[in-house]
């Protein structure tokens, strides 16, 4: 392999390993947004708390596979409780819920810093092989977070069509007072979704924290630019967000890697007002209600 | 919500500073009872300074608290003191325990009853103050501490609000020390262009620039092997000014400059730039930022195989127990500043942080290395108050100060150069696969 | 002046109508005039130095009332505009040495310019989409403020040692003539606080509220709501810009750093502070400036008092966004929109209680709030 094409090569791997942590942040913004018209803020925050419970967890003697699994149903849990204890108070004036969110960010983060500490905890780790194809040095472990980015989404795809729990929460986010009308228990659908964006969310912490060393502060970061995926790819479009997670990855790796990395934030958002002049609600706008009202 | 955590970065320029030199060198200079290994045999091309001991009167801690018996009076003086004790966690870190060095010190003097002047005994009183990291707020307590209090002498913030509070110190002409990052490579110059002078502000943490190029000339005498030098900063004024200062530096010791990557502040994947450095075969990597920074960047460049040696500011045993047996066949320079508590590299360094220990609470705080960064330049204080006979004469002691050189716990001569700033050594660690942690120190380059 | 003044009362009233002049006006008058106390009744310069961050903070926020309270955007990038002033400020002034008076429009100007450029293609989106783009605008500013190192003098920023103009013998230095720059940074206050209820009683003001309540309906009614979106982000941008001048002379400094007007950090604080204060009343964002920055003295000594002792900031702030949350849950239109609530309660108490006794109402008393 030439060397152009090996540094490509390379260059395209550093970009799907960020793209699938994206997509899951911007996932779990995104089912709440098309259900809720909530933009929940807090969730970067909920990422944090996965980082550091999946760190807790592991260091407490549960292997990393379990450990994250474990993170993601507690968070997911915690958040179902966010959503019982003040967000379902929240649905009429979604902005109220957006206000809430960012209340609950001041409590989480300051939370997380009062019970681990202000300092920050080294990478987990479980794999510390790297394989190298032709000049691409390709770590196991960014393999394993792909490859587990790429079976969840997988199944969230699955589980929006084909169970009956998908189909209600599809019902609900394009008019959720007929979904009523037709008997679905819009509220608990909504509470599962709160669950599940938190899982998610989770899940992309406890991924993160084997990749990089974590801080109280991690969570802000991927927030921003998970909210960004969300958007260019049509807030409350799942498809949409996946495929925009891998182009705003592709950008930020390839303009780090072939431009001057200085302004690589400026080439994200200048992607991001280009593509919202162009389209207003995204890439794939998606349908329903809510999208009407609100974009 | 998004908190950059700046001060590290100049904590991380000093060690790095003198790591690739004093950490290349350590294998023959370490010396087996811990006593100070000198590193300065580096060759000299004429910028490089070479150390010129100083003759005249080195000032200890028992000179300082001596008293004579004639004494008739006691009184008490006030000293500001504002840190940011709460606010982005690294800064908090390094500024509690900056603050706290100074805390120490006053309460090592007042429990030694003390310091004379003349015939009167002086013991000392911090007015502290929580800048909370906000700029507005270490205005607010600047202010307050001069307008209302009438303070002579202000200790700190480290980061925040540094160069603000400056501005007023200095109009106001009140000593202002403090390990502030800015000071070096900004704000004093900046208040200088703005105000005209900056007499009665002291840097107490060294300047950096002076490490380099010796740093650069002990790696290319250690390892002759090694021609290229790939470069990372973030994207600061400081992580600017600190790869210019690198590329001067390697490429005055005749190392090939071949890659520069400035990255903006939030980054944790750095396999982009990485990837691009490694295309240009580097033997050493030279990186800047805070320590999550460079853990990632360490952690990154290790798997990628970018170059041969790479350094870190890290503390060696983070280092050690992050990476492990990813260590294999790669050598990592790493280290703090002035001495580390995990291998001190003196007697008075040990001693000290015994001592410090026991004012903790038994236990040394995370980066409790930083303290040294304040500890002796209390001492120097007063000594320079001894001098000038006065503790309300800011300009007189500012003089006394600029003349005043001191044994301490972290320097056996510890002194301010010209530009106020200290002139203290550093310690560089090495950190290899399977070995002991080896430290040692290299002596500050003087004027 | 005196018009002013007049219309200035009269919008008063009207926005609060006077069932009892004791429950209301005497009340508001006395809240309104006390900060032309401050510096006899603040114990000490820190927290007179609170009060002058107070009032650049209201400036900066009653700006954003315009287009966020008012007109219904969520715009991310209003600090940022509060910078650009700031910023414009520091170069007049460094390099040509233009005196305050020049400064302060020459600010305000160049932040509605700024505001204006990036409402031309925002305004294109709305909701969520124009919170984004805006955030987004913001983020190259920032970037540019670092990276463009020959205006702005790169992360370092630019310094200014010079205090404001004085006026005859009345000097403005900060230090040792800190009340006369907190009467000056206060008149400014003041006087965007009566912008602000001008622009609401005004044509304008109708119309951007008209754009708030239902967009489309406004449009059917024939206005121009692309057209008025942009006069409400380029009137935002002018108190943001005068304001920066003030955060300019206060301290002495301006850079782009993490707690400047370029972070995101001030860009949810301004936004939390509209929404305390209450985003429908014209109040509102004083009492949220006032509230965020002197709430954490209050609370912090009389936590001290409770047996929770003295608190870390991460518990101080863990506080602090609780009450946010619960505040939204239980009175989502803010303290003003409260007061205004409880106000009314009690007004139409006093009514009834009047009627009781045989007493003929004032007139227009019924009027609701």
């Amino acid at each position: 392999m030439s060397q152009e094409l090996s540094v490509f090569m390379q260059q395209l791997f550093n970009a799907l390993t960020i793209s699938g942590v994206y997509a899951l942040v911007a996932l779990g913004i995104t089912v709440i947004f098309g259900l809720t018209g909530i933009v929940k803020f807090s969730i970067g925050e909920l990422l944090t708390l996965g980082a550091f419970l999946t760190f807790a967890f592991w260091e407490g003697g549960t292997t990393f596979f379990l450990a994250v699994p474990l993170a993601a149903i507690a968070v997911g849990g915690f958040s179902l409780l966010l959503e019982r204890g003040a967000f379902r108070f929240t649905l009429d004036q979604p902005i109220n819920g957006f206000i809430v969110s960012l209340g609950l960010i001041l409590v989480l983060q300051n939370l997380i810093i009062e019970i681990w500490g202000v300092g920050f905890k080294a990478p987990i780790r479980p794999f510390t092989q790297v394989w190298e194809v032709g000049g691409v040095s390709m770590p196991v472990q960014r393999w394993f977070v792909v490859w587990v980015a790429v079976v969840i989404i997988g199944l969230l795809f699955m589980v929006l069509r084909y169970t009956k729990y998908g189909r209600a929460m599809r019902a609900c986010a394009e008019d959720r007072d007929a979904a009523a009308l037709m008997g679905i228990p819009v509220a608990l659908v909504i509470a599962g979704t709160f669950a599940l964006g938190g899982a998610l969310a989770a899940t992309a912490g406890g991924l993160l924290a084997s990749l990089f060393a974590i801080q109280p502060f991690l969570g802000s970061q991927y927030l921003l630019k998970g909210f960004a995926v969300a958007l260019v790819g049509g807030l409350g479009n799942v498809e949409g967000a996946v495929i925009a997670a891998v182009l705003v990855g592709l950008t930020e790796t390839m303009g780090s890697g072939y431009l001057a990395t200085e302004w690589r934030d400026a080439y994200t958002f200048g992607l991001l007002i280009a593509i919202l002049l162009v389209r207003p609600r995204g890439l794939f706008p998606a349908r329903g209600r809510l999208q009407e009202t609100l974009q | 919500m998004i908190k950059r955590l700046r001060v590290w970065w100049i904590v991380g320029v000093l060690l790095t500073a003198l790591l690739v030199g004093a950490a290349c060198t350590s294998d023959d200079d370490v010396d087996d009872d811990g006593e100070d290994a000198t590193a300065t045999s580096a060759p000299t091309n004429g910028e490089a300074a070479t150390a010129t001991p100083f003759t005249g009167t080195i000032l200890t801690p028992e000179d300082v608290l001596r008293k004579d018996g004639t004494a008739t009076k006691e009184v008490e003086i006030e000293w500001g003191w504002m840190f940011e004790l709460s606010g982005p966690p690294q800064i908090q870190i390094f500024a509690t325990v900056t603050g706290d060095g100074v805390l120490f010190a006053v309460q090592e003097i007042n429990d030694a009853g003390g310091f004379q002047i003349g015939d009167t005994i002086y013991t000392i009183k911090l007015l502290e103050h929580d800048t909370e990291s906000d700029p507005n707020k270490t205005i607010g307590i600047t202010r307050q501490l001069i307008v209302d209090d009438e303070v002579n002498v202000i200790w700190g913030p480290a980061s925040f609000g540094e160069a603000e509070a400056t501005v007023i110190t200095q109009a106001e002409q009140v000593l202002h020390l403090c390990a502030c990052q800015d000071r070096g490579l900004t704000s004093l110059s900046s208040v200088e262009k703005a105000a005209g002078e900056s007499h009665w502000a002291f840097q107490t943490l060294p300047l950096v620039s002076r490490f380099f190029l010796q740093g650069a000339l002990n790696v290319k005498e250690d390892h002759p092997e090694y021609e290229r030098v790939a470069i990372i900063c973030i994207d600061s004024e400081i992580g600017r000014s600190i790869c210019e200062l690198y590329e001067e530096s390697y490429s005055a010791a005749g190392f090939e400059i071949v890659g520069v990557k400035v990255f903006p502040p939030g980054t944790s994947d750095y396999t982009p730039l990485l990837t691009n450095l490694k295309q240009q075969n580097p033997d050493i990597l030279l990186n800047f930022d805070d320590p999550t920074a460079q853990l990632n960047i360490l952690g990154q460049a290790l798997d990628m195989n970018v170059a041969s040696s790479y350094n870190t500011s890290l503390p060696p045993d983070i280092v050690q127990a992050a990476f492990g047996d990813r260590l294999e066949g790669k050598e990592v320079t790493a280290g703090g500043i002035p001495r580390q508590a995990t291998v001190p590299t003196s007697e008075a360094a040990a001693a000290y942080f015994e001592r410090y220990a026991e004012f903790s609470g038994g236990e040394l705080p995370l980066a409790s290395f930083v303290s040294l960064l304040s500890y002796d330049f209390v001492y120097m204080l007063v000594a320079a108050m001894q001098q000038a006979g006065t503790v309300e004469d800011t300009t007189a002691i500012a003089d006394a100060l600029e003349t005043i050189h001191y044994a301490g716990a972290a320097e056996d001569d510890i002194y301010f150069n010209e530009q106020h700033f200290s002139v203290i050594g550093s310690d560089g660690c090495i950190v290899r696969f399977e070995q002991p942690i080896e430290c040692s120190h290299d002596a500050p380059v003087r004027d | 002046m005196v018009a002013v003044s007049r219309s200035f009362a009269g919008t008063l009233l009207r926005q609060y109508p006077p069932a009892d002049i004791l429950t209301i006006r005497l009340p508001l008058a006395i809240l309104l005039a006390l900060p032309l106390l401050a510096p006899m009744l603040l114990p000490s310069t820190r927290l007179l130095s609170l009060a002058i961050t107070a009032a650049i903070f209201l400036i900066v926020a009653n700006g954003l009332h315009i287009v966020f309270g008012y007109t219904g955007q969520l715009s991310l990038a209003h600090t940022t505009l509060w910078g650009v002033g700031a910023y414009t400020a520091a170069l007049l002034a460094i390099h040509y040495g233009w005196p305050t008076a020049a400064l302060i429009p020459a600010a305000g100007i160049s932040a509605a310019i700024a505001a204006v450029a990036i409402g031309i293609p925002a305004f294109r989106t709305a909701g969520f989409s124009f919170a984004i783009i805006t955030f987004a605008f913001a983020e190259i500013l920032r970037t540019v403020a670092i990276n463009w190192r020959d205006l702005t003098n790169g992360g370092a920023g630019l310094m200014l040692r010079t205090p404001p103009t004085s006026i005859g013998p009345i000097e403005f230095e900060t230090i040792r003539h800190l009340d006369n720059f907190y009467y000056l940074t206060l008149a400014f206050a003041y006087l965007s606080l009566a912008g602000v209820f001008l622009i609401r009683q005004s044509r304008l003001g109708r119309t951007f509220i008209a754009i708030r309540e239902n967009e489309s309906l406004a449009r059917s009614l024939g206005i121009n709501v692309y057209l008025h979106k942009l006069i409400a982000f380029g009137l935002s941008g002018f108190f943001a810009g005068v304001a920066g001048v003030f955060l300019l002379y206060n301290n002495q400094k301006i850079e782009p750093g993490p707690l400047s007007p370029f972070s995101a950090f001030f860009t949810i604080q301004f936004l939390l502070m509209i929404l305390i204060g209450g985003r429908f009343s014209m109040l509102g964002p004083t009492i949220g400036a006032v509230i965020a920055v002197f709430a954490p003295e209050v609370i912090r000594p009389l936590i001290g008092l409770t047996p929770l002792g003295d608190l870390s900031t991460a518990r101080i702030q863990i506080i602090f966004g609780s009450t946010l949350v619960l505040t939204v849950l239980f009175a989502p239109n803010g303290v003003a929109g409260q007061a205004k609530e409880r106000y009314g309660a009690l007004a139409a108490a006093l009514q009834k209680f009047r009627e009781r006794q045989g007493g003929a109402a004032p007139p227009g008393a019924a009027a609701g709030g």
